[in-house]
């Protein structure tokens, strides 16, 4: 057999050819296989990396098949790696949450951004994350999704929050606690403040406890002077005129027993202050306006000051001040008052006298209220020492003989008997304030105590007729009638009355019989005189049941016990003068 | 020449009793028929004598002036007691009133009034001051003073005001039953009811509550 050389040639050709394509498929084998096994080993790696996670790794196509997982992502769903490749991931989830995971994915896929869910399983808390894997065409091919188990952490985080909501709650507790301990404590420094206070107010009323029961002592003790020294004076005073009244008019020891009679009234006078200072004038407390009395006051104080002192009252008649008080008691402390501020300037000066209503510091209730007066004077005032002793009984820093030393005596002693308190305060050079607290009264007064009393109408000489059957009560009428310049004839049986009325013709004015007279009734008395043609003015005491059955003539008027004295000498005034009237006007 | 007036003084100061005598002996128409220091005596006196007029001084050892002069009014009643104190005092005069005094005056007035008073009284006519005029009040009972004294005190019965009188003299209560003509039991009653009124319970305080209210002097 024989074969063309070029042929053969070309079959050379063609075999080196073929050969060179053997080598280069057996080169690019190799390369291959030095690839594949590069790949199997990458591969490898990457499963070996992934396992080596200790976290669930997976990948995912948009339908959720799984394409990739690694083993822990296997064992979370109870499966081996092999089980789950190729399977639906939202199979292995329970439905309820699977399409929730679905719509997760579908949101990843069309945002291209990555999601992040927890899933609790089987005790477990995973924290996923859901990334986009993007495809060469820059659309979301794949997704790969991370599942950390933070199960511990969460745990650790849930012992962190409950450890912090302890520290919150403990230091809450603890602030409150302290709380509560500060004001405790401030409680306490207020309770023992208050203490201090009350200790302070305690002592204080204890000191002024003490100086009440000093006074008071003083104040019996002076009230037995006065008693024992009243006897004295009268004894004096009784030998004195009765040794004067046995000397002629021109004997030379006259003039002695005047001056000891002078002598005597001046102590008279002491004496009276000794009985004021001590008390023994019960005071008659009615409600009266403070304000007014101020006012009244201010007339009789104003005398007694020169023209060197100014004189303020500040005082609002508006708002009327009711306290339970003597009026004449008041009077005379402010009259103190006033002289002591008149002599602490003698060189001049002002003085204020203040009246208002304040709140009671010593209330028994919240919102008791006070009256204040005070006495304001710009004079020499009162040395530290000397104001410690102000109220005490005959201490006086004035010359002894102008100033007997019981004026701020009385004027303590009458403020504290109407339940009041007397303050002072003075600076050297610059003058002192006395200040009086009186408590104000919630009864309504009865009647308008700032009206003046009228002074009863006095008669001039007139001859009055009493019946009265109560030789007493006749005693009493008989001497309010001659007080006031009648003249009076008693009688005690109505059968002599129209007999002196007939022998009294010519000077009797008036008759005042009772009209229950024993011998004959009032009336019937009456009717006799009018019979005897002796007729006067009458006026008829009848008690509340005689007036009511009682008809009563013309010219005699009806007086109803109870009276008053007052009321009885109006009646006679007014009869009287109605008599002298109807006599004029029939001449 | 008129009969003179008769008096009889009771005063525990003899000094004060003496010049009253000295006084009224000087007077011609007065004449004093005793003269003795408290108000048991004076009641004695007074029925024996019949005296017309009775000086008698408030405060007096024992038996109270105003027990006294109860008595006299119903055992002489011709006599009429004047009584003479130290002081005025409202609640002296209502006490007067209440027993039908004849009048009231202080031992400071000149003695010329006491000698005023006691021939006025004897005409008659009550004596009285002014002050005290213009407040007494005459109703179905005789005449009082327009303003009740409003204390405590004022919530007591005459004779628990008799009892506080004596208690704040210091006087045990036997002598007190002896004054009073009544049993210590019921001075007991009265002491028990008075305190409790007072709502003072001890004898201290009664007596300085006393003293202040004018019922008794210091």
């Amino acid at each position: 057999m024989s074969q063309d050389p070029e042929s053969t040639a070309e079959l050379l050709r063609e075999i080196a050819v073929l050969k060179s394509r053997i080598d280069e498929m057996e080169r690019q084998l190799a390369e291959h296989q030095e690839a594949w096994q590069a790949i199997r080993d990458n591969q490898e790696s990457l499963e070996i990396l992934l396992n080596a996670i200790p976290e669930a790794v997976l990948l995912i196509d948009p339908e959720g098949m799984i394409l990739e997982a690694n083993c822990e992502a296997a064992r979370r769903f109870g499966l081996t790696r092999e089980q789950i490749l190729g399977r639906c991931a939202f199979d292995l989830i329970p439905p309820e949450v699977a399409e929730k995971r679905r719509r997760q994915a579908r949101s990843v896929i069309e945002t291209g951004e990555p999601r992040r869910f927890l899933d609790r399983r089987d005790g477990r808390i995973i924290d996923n994350i859901m990334s986009p894997v993007f495809g060469a065409d820059g659309r979301v091919a794949r997704l790969a999704v991370l599942g950390i188990d933070v199960t511990n952490r969460q745990t650790a985080e849930e012992a962190l929050r409950l450890a912090y909501d302890e520290l919150e709650t403990r230091v809450a507790q603890r602030t409150a606690d302290l709380e509560e301990a500060n004001r405790k404590l401030q409680e306490e420094i207020n309770e023992r403040k208050r203490a201090e206070m009350a200790a302070a107010d305690r002592h204080a009323l204890q000191e002024q406890l003490l100086q009440t029961q000093k006074m008071e002592a003083v104040g019996q003790l002076a009230a037995g002077l006065a008693h024992d020294f009243n006897n004295l004076i009268t004894v004096i005073r009784g030998y004195a005129t009765q040794a004067a009244a046995s000397l002629l008019p021109d004997h030379e020891a006259r003039r002695a027993l005047r001056s000891i009679l002078d002598a005597t009234q001046q102590a008279g006078g002491l004496t009276r202050s000794l009985q004021m200072f001590s008390r023994k004038m019960p005071i008659e407390r009615r409600p009266l306006n403070l304000r007014c009395l101020v006012e009244e006051a201010e007339r009789f104080i104003r005398p007694t000051l020169p023209a060197s002192i100014t004189l303020e009252v500040l005082n609002d008649a508006a708002s009327p001040l009711w306290v339970m008080a003597d009026a004449s008691q008041v009077h005379q402390v402010l009259l103190n008052l006033a002289i002591n501020a008149r002599d602490a300037m003698p060189e001049g000066g002002r003085l204020r006298i203040s009246v208002r209503e304040i709140a009671h510091k010593h209330g028994r209730r919240q919102g008791d209220r006070e009256a204040l007066i005070a006495f304001s004077d710009t004079g020499i005032g009162i040395a530290e020492e000397s104001l410690r002793r102000i109220f005490e009984p005959f201490f006086t820093t004035k010359p002894r003989e102008r100033n007997s030393g019981l004026g701020l005596a009385i004027v303590q002693s009458i403020v504290e008997e109407h339940g009041g308190r007397v303050q002072v305060e003075s600076k050297l050079g610059q003058g002192t304030v006395f200040t009086i607290f009186l408590p104000l009264t919630e009864a309504a007064p009865l009647l308008d105590e700032g009206e003046p009393v009228q002074p009863m109408p006095r008669g001039s000489g007139e001859l009055i007729l009493l019946a009265e059957s109560n030789p007493h009560l006749a005693g009493i009428i008989a001497l309010t009638l001659e007080s006031l310049g009648y003249r009076v004839i008693l009688a005690s049986d109505g059968r002599l009355i129209a007999e002196i009325a007939r022998k009294q013709r010519g000077q009797l004015r008036l008759v005042i019989l009772e009209a229950d007279l024993p011998g004959c009734r009032g009336t019937a008395c009456l009717r006799r005189m009018q019979e005897e043609g002796v007729l006067f003015p009458a006026v008829v005491l009848a008690g509340q049941s005689e007036a009511e059955s009682m008809e009563c003539p013309p010219h005699a008027v009806l007086l109803t016990r109870p009276f008053e004295m007052p009321q009885l000498a109006r009646t006679v005034y007014n009869m009287l003068a109605a008599a002298e009237t109807r006599k004029e006007s029939i001449e | 020449m008129n009969k003179p007036i008769t008096v009889l003084l009771v005063d525990d100061h003899a000094m004060v009793r003496g010049m009253l005598r000295g006084l009224l002996e000087n007077t011609e128409d007065i004449r004093v028929v005793g003269s003795v220091a408290n108000a048991a005596d004076g009641v004695t006196e007074a029925i024996r004598h019949k005296p017309d007029v009775m000086l008698m001084d408030i405060d007096l050892p024992g038996l109270s002036c105003f027990d006294a002069a109860q008595t006299i009014r119903i055992r002489s009643p011709e006599t009429r007691v004047l009584f003479l104190s130290a002081f005025f005092h409202d609640r002296y005069i209502e006490q007067a009133l209440n027993v039908q005094a004849w009048g009231y005056i202080t031992k400071s007035e000149p003695e010329e009034s006491i000698i005023k008073a006691i021939r006025k009284v004897c005409s008659g006519v009550a004596y009285f001051s002014p002050e005290v005029q213009s407040r007494i009040v005459v109703d179905a009972n005789g005449a009082r003073l327009a303003t009740p004294i409003r204390s405590r005190a004022s919530t007591l019965s005459d004779r628990e005001l008799e009892v506080l009188r004596y208690l704040a003299r210091g006087m045990q209560k036997k002598e007190i039953a002896q004054v009073m003509c009544i049993s210590v039991n019921t001075v007991n009653r009265h002491t028990t009811s008075l305190m409790n009124k007072l709502d003072i319970h001890d004898r201290v305080e009664l007596a300085r509550f006393a003293i202040r209210e004018g019922l008794a002097e210091a």
